[in-house]
């Protein structure tokens, strides 16, 4: 096991080091200089060579990338040309939105997949199986902004337009005041239907903002997830030593609890480290329709403006990220099957 | 009273029926052969005594145990059944057991499952049964996985399994299959042995009949889901009433009708050739350790000839197989096919050699693309004549070889799942001889098969020979496929070819040891018949 983990380890750094040239030379090869950018177009010669000596933008190729690279290991990830403060404190600050949201994001998908994949693997052919996952393809159909807009009419505007219909009488009116206790909650919840008041306002203000935006995310995750918890749990119900099991005298849904989910893990435990850069991904669409001041939109704010710095280290974090959770997802394999701990 | 018996048990898939009014019995202390070729409804009997019957399967008749309808049972009183009072053994060692669970969880649990002993009990419980089955803890902790033991050790496992509770009845179905003739010899010595110290029942069911006969004590013949012939084994195989019963023990002892042939110029020639794989690191900056697969194997064939490799699983038969037929490059030797040193020349360059020998694998289902049509697999291999065939030609070529192996041209067009194991194995020599090679490797080329069908097969192959002129190099642990069909054998073991020699006087008087454990080993119905 250590040997494999150290093999491992090696591996990642070797792929954030690919990964960091990479960043670096793509920009590099994007046009527009930060420098003319910063000043204007009616900024003289002179002004923007000084700022390029400045900025070091002057410097040889390989200098250039050898500051960067030190001083993003070292936590100095440069000092952002349009909002002139260090990216740094701009991440820590952005990081504290996305961060929480994707991990309830990807919490939320998971205890919505795994439970609806069990259920429909266990009724196979059976009309919970087919409800489950005729819902399923529709959220894997849908995209996951549409979701956000629909969550915020259901429980955020719906409520208030209820109690005009309640008043109205008729048709809508009766179905109206039936849902009226739900309504009610719903009102009782006080859900924002964007922006974000800050983790100083308190958490319960500041998770209450995210947990739409977080529901819109999960959401189309957790359809793919729960289909591939359900034909990895069917595949393995057909394995040989699920029989055995059976055979043993242990009850079917005990077989699939000790037997089947384990071994049905592996492919769902790939899936959701796939599903890691799709968050990612998807928080940028989310962050810009709830409005919430995350990374994503200031990774979208940095490319409109050409804040070239801050998109190079977000980038180089998020690759990081990415690359972190591959190797969290290669640990959970071997954790979840004895047969990958050997050394590769 | 039997301890199970089953009356006119009938089961049906939709309008295909798979039983068709089976009545056996298996009595305390008894043990109960059931052979059948594939098909014959053998594992839907042993399932449905085991109330395992797929959920599709539509069940009539009685299937009592010890009084008790298993069909009329709910699955709360059938959990109580299985495992306690039935234990049951398959046929596929290597995937009967949980992949991520330890051994010693996989014995224990239906132990703990069934009595509510502690964790620690059950384990303890647990280490004794795999003593018992040949598996000492003290080479073989509790906490090893699957993965890291070899396929008779974990049919062992599954043994363990099954008798861990001390079951009345035992159902092994084809337990030893899927292993080699040594390993079975012993699976089969210890069912016989635990079943006789506790007065169990044993149903035991195989296509073999030589296996069944030494170990039975009455025989049940199935065909198409009926029972064709029952009685005590001696009368069985004594009178053989029935004429299905003499067709599957002359099928099984088959021998084609063959004359050696004068040999022709060398074909084939072995020099030293070794092959090495590296082990995996087990520490950090250990070194890797080297696993010798080949060692030094030196042997020679010429055209027309049958030749036998022979040995265990695992003594390096099919390493060395890939590396004739440069698949796979020796770490040192040279292996010489018609005067060109093969394992020296680059891959270009082999067009040639690969034209001139082809394979024939064991598998004729996994070995074929499901998604081509029969005339496309048959002619795959006509890339490497160096006149490229026009679209007609090559199915007139493949035309040919498919009346050669005894089908029909319209099959050309049909895909592989549309035929049976022996009409795909038939195909898969086709496709072996459309380039028409000097030599055809065949690893385990029957073993897949029933046996009825295995004999026409072989039939096939001395044909070939004969009309052909074809050199065979049969790959094989059955010794009876060695003695039906090759002039020569080779017996390998651990890497090394032991022994070598005339066929006949190597399986009459063999006198390396591994020679003789096999012999030994290899279930003869012949010999069987002779002393009973």
């Amino acid at each position: 096991m250590a040997v494999w983990l150290a093999s491992r380890l090696a591996m990642t750094a070797a792929t954030v080091l690919v990964a960091s040239l990479v960043v670096f030379g793509v920009m590099e090869v994007l046009p527009g200089d930060p420098a003319r950018l910063m000043l204007g177009m009616n900024a003289t010669q002179d002004a923007v060579a000084a700022l390029r000596t400045q900025m070091g933008l002057d410097l040889p190729l390989p200098v250039r990338y050898w500051t960067w690279i030190t001083g993003f290991l070292t936590g100095d990830l440069g000092r952002s040309y349009t909002y002139g403060v260090p990216v740094a404190e701009l991440v820590a600050e952005r990081l504290a939105v996305s961060l929480p949201l994707a991990l309830m994001a990807l919490a939320l998908s998971t205890l919505i997949a795994l439970p609806v994949g069990l259920f429909a693997a266990s009724r196979h052919g059976k009309t919970g199986d087919v409800a489950m996952m005729g819902l399923a393809q529709i959220g894997v159909a849908v995209p996951n902004f549409w979701f956000a807009i629909i969550l915020v009419w259901l429980l955020v505007l719906l409520p208030f337009q209820a109690q005009a219909w309640v008043a109205q009488g008729g048709l809508w009116g009766a179905l109206a005041t039936v849902l009226s206790p739900v309504f009610a909650f719903f009102q009782w919840l006080k859900l924002p239907a964007g922006g974000f008041p800050g983790w100083e306002a308190g958490s319960v203000a500041a998770l209450k903002a995210l947990i739409l935006p977080a529901i819109a995310l999960a959401l189309p995750q957790a359809a793919i997830l729960s289909r591939v918890t359900r034909s990895a749990l069917l595949e393995v119900l057909g394995e040989d030593y699920i029989r055995t099991a059976r055979a043993k005298g242990l009850p079917r849904n005990l077989v699939i609890r000790r037997h089947a989910l384990r071994n049905a893990l592996i492919p769902v435990i790939t899936i959701l480290g796939l599903q890691f850069s799709f968050l990612i991904a998807g928080t940028i669409i989310i962050e810009n329709v709830f409005y919430l001041p995350g990374l994503g939109r200031l990774v979208f704010q940095a490319i409109t403006q050409r804040d070239l710095i801050v998109v190079q280290s977000v980038t180089m974090l998020l690759v990081m990220g990415v690359i972190v959770v591959n190797l969290l997802t290669d640990v959970l394999y071997a954790i979840a099957d004895p047969r990958l701990r050997r050394a590769a | 009273m039997s301890l199970l018996s089953i009356r006119d048990l009938t089961v049906r898939f939709g309008r295909f029926t798979a039983l068709d009014g089976v009545s056996l019995d298996v009595n305390a202390g008894e043990i109960v052969g059931v052979v059948g070729e594939s098909g014959s409804g053998k594992t839907m009997t042993a399932l449905a005594a085991m109330g395992l019957l797929p959920e599709a399967a539509r069940a009539k008749g009685d299937v009592l145990f010890d009084g008790r309808n298993v069909l009329a049972l709910g699955e709360d009183q059938l959990c109580t059944l299985r495992g306690d009072d039935i234990g049951m053994v398959f046929q596929e060692p290597m995937t009967a057991l949980n992949p991520v669970k330890t051994i010693g969880d996989q014995v224990a649990e239906g132990i703990i499952w069934h009595t509510g002993m502690s964790r620690a009990e059950a384990r303890e419980k647990a280490m004794a049964m795999l003593e018992r089955v040949g598996l000492p803890p003290s080479r073989f902790p509790l906490d090893r996985y699957p993965h890291e033991l070899s396929g008779g050790q974990r049919q062992r496992v599954v043994i363990a399994i099954a008798a861990a509770l001390n079951p009345r009845l035992l159902i092994a179905d084809e337990p030893t299959t899927a292993l080699d003739v040594v390993l079975q010899a012993q699976i089969l010595d210890l069912l016989k042995s635990l079943v006789r110290e506790r007065g169990a029942g044993l149903m035991l069911i195989s296509h073999d009949l030589g296996v069944v006969a030494s170990m039975a004590d009455r025989i049940v013949i199935l065909r198409q889901g009926r029972v064709v012939e029952a009685g005590p084994a001696r009368q069985v195989l004594r009178e053989m009433k029935e004429p299905y019963t003499r067709q599957l023990a002359e099928a099984s002892t088959h021998r084609p009708n063959r004359t050696p042939r004068p040999q022709g110029k060398p074909l084939l020639d072995l020099a030293h050739v070794t092959r090495d794989y590296a082990t995996p690191r087990t520490r950090l900056f250990g070194r890797r350790g080297t696993f010798r697969a080949v060692d030094d194997v030196s042997f020679s064939m010429c055209e027309r000839e049958m030749v036998a490799l022979v040995g265990r699983s695992g003594c390096g038969k099919s390493t060395l197989a890939r590396m004739i037929l440069a698949l796979d490059r020796p770490t040192s030797g040279s292996i010489r096919f018609g005067g060109q040193d093969i394992s020296a020349l680059p891959d270009q360059a082999l067009r040639q050699a690969r034209r001139e020998m082809q394979v024939v694998f064991q598998d004729p289902y996994g070995s074929f693309n499901p998604r081509r049509t029969v005339e496309w697999l048959v002619c795959e291999p006509l890339h490497l004549l160096d006149a490229h065939p026009s679209r007609d030609e090559a199915r007139g070529l493949a035309a040919s070889v498919m009346a050669r192996v005894g089908l029909d041209a319209t099959a050309l067009d049909r895909y592989p799942h549309q035929f049976s194991g022996g009409q795909r194995q038939r195909i898969a020599i086709a496709r072996a001889l459309i380039t028409k090679p000097k030599l055809i490797v065949a690893d385990e080329p029957v073993s897949a098969l029933d046996v009825s069908i295995r004999a026409q097969v072989l039939d096939l192959f001395a044909e070939l020979n004969r009309d052909l002129g074809l050199a065979c190099l049969f790959i094989t642990h059955d010794l009876h496929v060695a003695r039906a069909i090759t002039d020569r054998v080779l017996v390998m073991s651990e890497g090394r070819i032991v022994e070598e020699g005339p066929t006949a006087d190597v399986l009459d008087n063999p006198r390396s040891t591994a020679a003789r454990e096999l012999v030994a080993a290899a279930p003869d119905l012949a010999k069987e018949l002779a002393k009973r």
